[in-house]
C-alpha cells in the first residue's frame, strides 16, 4: 500500500511539473514581446543550470572544502549557475533591448517550438535516438560495445548459423504439395484472367470457349479447395497411426500420379494460356474478374506458405509469420466484413469477434494453450483434441510436439490471427460502409453479380484501405514476441527474432542483440519507406 | 401456366430465403469459434484442480455444484511461493495511470501545434515523428536501459575526453522508466490520431479567437481540449489497454515490482504447478481491459478508424 501511495504522489508530482513547465515555457515566450529581461534572465537561468551541472558532473571544480560531498553541494553549484546566470542575463537583456516589432515576430516563431518540442523531445530521445545509437552498438565488437573499431561480425553470425537462417533445402520448395497445389492455382487464375476478357472483347465463337473455360474453371476450383483441405488435413493428421479416412486422403493427396497429374495439367494449362494470348494479341489479361482475383490470392497464399514452410532458421520464420497473420486477418476480417453486412445480430457479431484485440498476447496465449491442450492418456481436456478424437483422428500436441514442425508454427500465428482478425473487419466494415451506394447500385443495374460487384466496385474503392490495414498488421507481427515467449519461447523451430533479441539482452550480450533488432528494422523498412511517401502525398 | 408458377414460387422463394441466410450462419459459425476459448477459460477458472486434469470444461455442466471460487481466493492469497496477484495489480496500475496521462497530453500540444501552427519544416517534423510508428520497439531497448541505468556518455572522437551528457538518473527498475518508455512508444501513433482529428476542426473558430486576442495558449486550453475530447478518449482507451496488456516492456525494465503479465508469464512458465491457477489469473488480468473494451468501445472504434482510414 506504501508503493501505491508514493506512486500516486510521484504521478501528481511529475504531472504538475510538467504542466508548469509547459505553461511556464508558453509565459516566457509571452514574455520575449512584453518583458524582454525577464525572458532573457529565464533563458540565462536555464543555460547557467545546465553549465552548474555539466561543471558537477564532469569533476571540473577544485573540491575545497567548502565544495565536500557529491550531492548536495552538486545542487548548490547548479543552483548557483542558474541563478548567476539569470542574473547576468537580466541585465544584458536590460541594456540591449531588441525593438518591439524583431521581438513579436520572435515569439510568433519560437511559440510552435512550446507545443510542438516536448513530443519531438520524447521521440527523439526515446526512438530516434536510440535507434541511431541501437545501429552503432551492432557494429561494435565483443558483447558491451565498449571496445574500439567496428565489425560485421554479429551479422555474420546471424546470417552463417543455420539456426537463424540458411537456404538449405529450398529446391525441397518445388516439391511441396503446397507449392505445386499453388501453381495449378496461380495457372487457372491466368486463365480465368483471359477467359474474362474473351468474354469482354471476343467474338461469339471465343466468347462460347471463354464461357466454357470459365465453367471448367469453376469445377477446377472446387477440386482444388478440397485438395487444399486435404493437404492441410494430412499435414496436420502426420502421425502413425491414422484413421481410414485419413489413409485415402493422404494418398490421394501426396502419391505420386496425383503429382503428376497435377504438374502436367499445369504445364498444359500454360501452353493453352501462352498460344491463346500469342493467338489473341489484342486481348488484356482481365484480372479484375471475380473467379482470376480470388484464385490469384489463393495462389499466392499457396505459393508463400509453401515456401516458407520449407526454408528454415529464425529469420525466415519471423517473415512466415508476417506473411500468414497479415495475410489471414485481412482476408478474414473482410469475409467477416462482407458476411456482417448481410446477417442478423452483426453488432453482438462484430464485437465478439473484436473483443480479442482487448485481450493481452499473454492472456491469448494461455487461452490457446488449454484449446490446444493434449493429455497422452486418458480423456482429452483440451477442445480441440477432444474434436479431433470425437471425429476419429489421433490427438496431437499442437506446438508442442516436435512431430508437428514446421506447422507446430502455424498453430501459434493463428492466435495472432484471432487477436488481429477484429482489427482487420472492424477498419475494412468501415470502409465498405464508405463505398458509395449509388456505385454498387449501378453496377448492379448493369446486370452485375454480386461477386462481380464485390471484386470490381468494392475492393477497388476500399483498395488503400486494405493497404493500410496490410502495412500495419506487417509492423505489429514483425515484432512479435509475447505469443512466443508464453507459448513455446522458442522450441522446436518456433523462435522468432524478437525472442532471440530479447534473450540476448537478457544474457547482457548487447551488441548482438542490437543486430537483432536492427534485423527486424530491416523487415519493416520497407512500411516505413511507404508510409513516409503516403504521407508526403497526402501532406502535398 | 400461373399453376405452374404457384406451385413454383414458393420453393424458390424458399430457397432464396435459405440463401439469405447463409451469411447469419457462417458468421455466426466464425463468431463461436471465436469466443469458445474465451469462455472455456472462463468456465475452467470455476473447476476444482482434479476436475481440470481429468476432464474438459464443455463437461462443468454435469455437476454445477462442483464449482468452486476457490481459484481466485488461491490468487489473492499472498503464498511463500507466490505474491499476491493485489500487488502485481498494484505495480500494473502504477505504470498504466501515468503511461496513459502522460502522452496524450503531449501528444495534443504537438497535434496542435502540427495542424494549427505554421512553422519551417513542419511537415518533415510530422512526418518524420508519425513515421517511428512503424519502428520495431526493439530498436530502442538497449541503449534505454543504459540510458536508465547509467546515464549517458559521450566521448569526443581522437580526444579522450568523456563529457556527461545525463548522469545516472537513478531510475533504472523503477516504474518510471516504463512510463516514459511507454510515452516515447506511444506518441507517433497519438500525434497522429490527435492530429487527424484536431486537423479537421472548423478554423474559422480559432481565427475568431486569435481576431479577439486570445493566444495560443489560451486556444488550446479552452477550445481545442473541449472540442477534441471524443479523439483524447479514444486514444485513452488504446494507450490503456496497450499499457496494461503490455508485456515486453516491463520484462525488459524491471526485475522487480512487475506488472500482472509478468506474474502471469512466470506462473505460465513453472508448468504443473499450481496449474489452476493460471486460469484464473488470466481472467483477473482480462477483466479490467474487457470492461473497458465493453464500455467505451464506441471510442475505440473511432481510434482505429482514425489511426487508418484517413491515415
Amino acid at each position: 500500500m506504501d508503493q501505491f501511495i508514493t506512486m500516486i504522489i510521484t504521478v501528481v508530482v511529475s504531472l504538475a511539473v510538467s504542466a508548469v513547465l509547459f505553461v511556464g515555457a508558453n509565459r516566457a515566450v509571452d514574455s520575449i514581446r512584453g518583458r524582454w529581461p525577464v525572458f532573457t534572465a529565464a533563458i540565462g537561468g536555464m543555460v547557467g543550470l545546465v553549465a552548474g551541472a555539466v561543471v558537477q558532473h564532469n569533476g571540473w571544480l577544485p573540491r575545497g572544502p567548502a565544495l565536500g560531498g557529491p550531492l548536495k553541494e552538486g545542487w548548490l553549484v547548479l543552483l548557483a549557475g542558474g541563478v548567476a546566470g539569470a542574473a547576468i542575463a537580466a541585465v544584458g537583456g536590460r541594456l540591449a533591448e531588441p525593438a518591439l516589432d524583431r521581438r513579436s515576430r520572435w515569439t510568433d516563431g519560437l511559440r510552435p517550438w512550446v507545443f510542438v518540442g516536448p513530443a519531438l523531445l520524447f521521440v527523439g530521445g526515446g526512438l530516434v535516438l536510440p535507434g541511431l545509437r541501437t545501429a552503432f552498438l551492432s557494429l561494435k565488437p565483443g558483447t558491451r560495445g565498449r571496445e574500439p573499431g567496428f565489425t560485421l561480425e554479429h551479422y555474420k553470425d546471424i546470417f552463417t548459423d543455420d539456426t537463424y537462417f540458411t537456404v538449405e533445402g529450398w529446391s525441397a520448395i518445388f516439391t511441396g504439395r503446397l507449392f505445386i497445389v499453388g501453381l495449378a492455382a496461380a495457372v487457372a487464375a491466368a486463365a480465368a484472367a483471359w477467359a474474362s476478357s474473351a468474354l469482354i472483347v471476343g467474338g461469339r465463337a471465343r466468347a462460347a470457349a471463354a464461357t466454357g473455360m470459365l465453367r471448367g474453371l469453376r469445377i477446377a476450383a472446387v477440386v482444388l479447395v478440397a485438395l487444399v483441405v486435404a493437404a492441410l488435413i494430412e499435414s496436420v493428421a502426420r502421425e502413425p497411426n491414422r484413421s481410414a479416412v485419413m489413409d485415402v486422403l493422404t494418398v490421394v493427396v501426396s502419391s505420386r500420379i496425383t503429382l503428376g497429374v497435377a504438374a502436367a495439367a499445369a504445364v498444359l494449362a500454360v501452353a493453352v494460356w501462352l498460344i491463346a494470348r500469342v493467338r489473341s494479341r489484342e486481348v488484356e489479361m482481365d484480372w479484375g474478374s471475380p473467379a482470376s482475383s480470388s484464385l490469384a490470392v489463393v495462389a499466392s497464399i499457396l505459393l508463400i506458405f509453401g515456401a516458407l514452410s520449407t526454408l528454415r532458421g529464425v529469420v525466415w520464420n519471423n517473415i512466415w509469420w508476417v506473411v500468414t497473420v497479415a495475410g489471414l486477418s485481412t482476408v478474414l476480417g473482410l469475409l467477416l466484413a462482407v458476411l456482417a453486412e448481410r446477417s442478423r445480430g452483426e453488432r453482438i457479431g462484430k464485437t465478439l469477434i473484436f473483443m480479442p484485440m482487448a485481450i493481452s498476447m499473454v492472456g491469448a496465449a494461455v487461452i490457446w494453450d488449454f484449446m490446444y491442450e493434449v493429455q497422452p492418456m486418458g480423456n482429452q481436456t483440451g477442445l480441440f483434441n477432444a474434436v479431433l478424437q470425437g471425429i476419429g483422428f489421433t490427438p496431437r500436441g499442437f506446438f508442442i510436439n516436435a512431430s508437428m514442425i514446421p506447422w507446430n508454427n502455424f498453430w501459434i500465428m493463428f492466435i495472432m490471427v484471432w487477436i488481429q482478425t477484429g482489427f482487420a473487419m472492424v477498419v475494412l466494415s468501415a470502409a465498405i460502409r464508405a463505398v458509395p451506394e449509388e456505385l454498387t447500385e449501378a453496377a448492379r443495374v448493369d446486370g452485375a453479380s454480386e461477386a462481380q460487384v464485390f471484386w470490381r466496385v468494392v475492393i477497388p474503392q476500399i483498395r488503400p484501405t486494405i493497404i493500410v490495414v496490410v502495412t500495419t498488421l506487417i509492423v505489429i507481427v514483425t515484432k512479435v514476441f509475447d505469443l512466443v515467449k508464453a507459448t513455446t519461447n522458442g522450441a522446436n523451430r518456433t523462435n522468432v527474432l524478437a525472442n532471440e533479441m530479447f534473450d540476448q539482452l537478457r544474457d547482457r550480450n548487447f551488441t548482438s542483440s542490437s543486430a537483432f533488432a536492427v534485423v527486424l528494422f530491416a523487415l519493416v523498412l520497407p512500411v516505413m519507406v511507404y508510409n513516409i511517401r503516403r504521407l508526403q502525398r497526402e501532406l502535398a | 401456366m400461373t399453376a405452374v408458377q404457384t406451385a413454383v414460387m414458393p420453393t424458390g422463394q424458399r430457397l432464396r430465403r435459405l440463401a439469405a441466410e447463409v451469411p447469419t450462419w457462417v458468421m455466426w459459425l466464425i463468431v463461436i469459434l471465436w469466443t469458445v476459448p474465451t469462455f472455456g477459460l472462463f468456465v475452467s477458472s470455476f473447476r476444482k484442480v482434479p476436475d481440470i486434469e481429468t476432464s474438459g470444461w464443455w463437461t462443468a455442466w454435469n455437476d454445477l455444484d462442483n464449482l468452486t471460487l476457490q481459484n481466485y481466493r488461491d490468487v489473492f492469497r499472498e503464498s511463500a511461493a507466490q505474491p499476491s496477484m493485489w500487488e502485481f495489480a498494484l505495480n500494473s496500475i502504477a505504470i498504466v495511470v501515468p503511461a496513459t496521462i502522460i502522452p496524450i497530453a503531449v501528444a495534443a500540444f504537438a497535434a496542435y501545434g502540427f495542424a494549427w501552427m505554421e512553422f519551417r519544416g513542419r511537415n518533415w517534423l510530422f512526418i518524420g515523428l508519425v513515421s517511428m510508428i512503424a519502428l520495431p520497439n526493439q530498436m530502442a531497448f538497449v541503449p534505454l536501459l543504459q540510458l536508465f541505468n547509467n546515464g549517458a556518455r559521450f566521448t569526443v572522437p581522437g580526444l579522450d575526453w568523456t563529457l556527461v551528457l545525463l548522469p545516472d538518473l537513478g531510475i533504472g527498475n523503477t516504474a518510471a522508466a516504463v512510463w516514459l518508455t511507454h510515452t516515447a512508444f506511444g506518441l507517433p501513433l497519438a500525434v497522429l490520431l490527435l492530429h487527424n482529428f484536431i486537423g479537421q476542426l472548423p478554423g474559422d473558430i480559432f481565427e475568431a479567437a486569435r481576431i479577439d486576442g486570445a493566444s495560443h495558449f489560451t486556444i488550446f486550453w479552452r477550445l481545442v481540449v473541449p472540442l477534441a475530447r471524443p479523439a483524447l478518449a479514444a486514444f485513452a482507451v488504446f494507450q490503456f489497454l496497450w499499457t496494461w496488456n503490455d508485456y515486453l516492456i516491463a520484462s525488459v525494465f524491471l526485475n522487480d515490482n512487475e506488472p500482472m503479465t509478468v506474474a502471469l508469464v512466470n506462473l505460465v512458465g513453472e508448468r504443473g504447478q499450481n496449474f489452476q491457477l493460471r486460469f484464473a489469473s488470466a481472467f483477473v488480468i482480462m477483466i479490467l481491459p474487457l470492461i473497458v473494451f465493453f464500455s467505451l468501445q464506441r471510442h475505440f472504434v473511432r481510434g482505429l478508424l482514425a489511426g487508418s482510414v484517413k491515415g
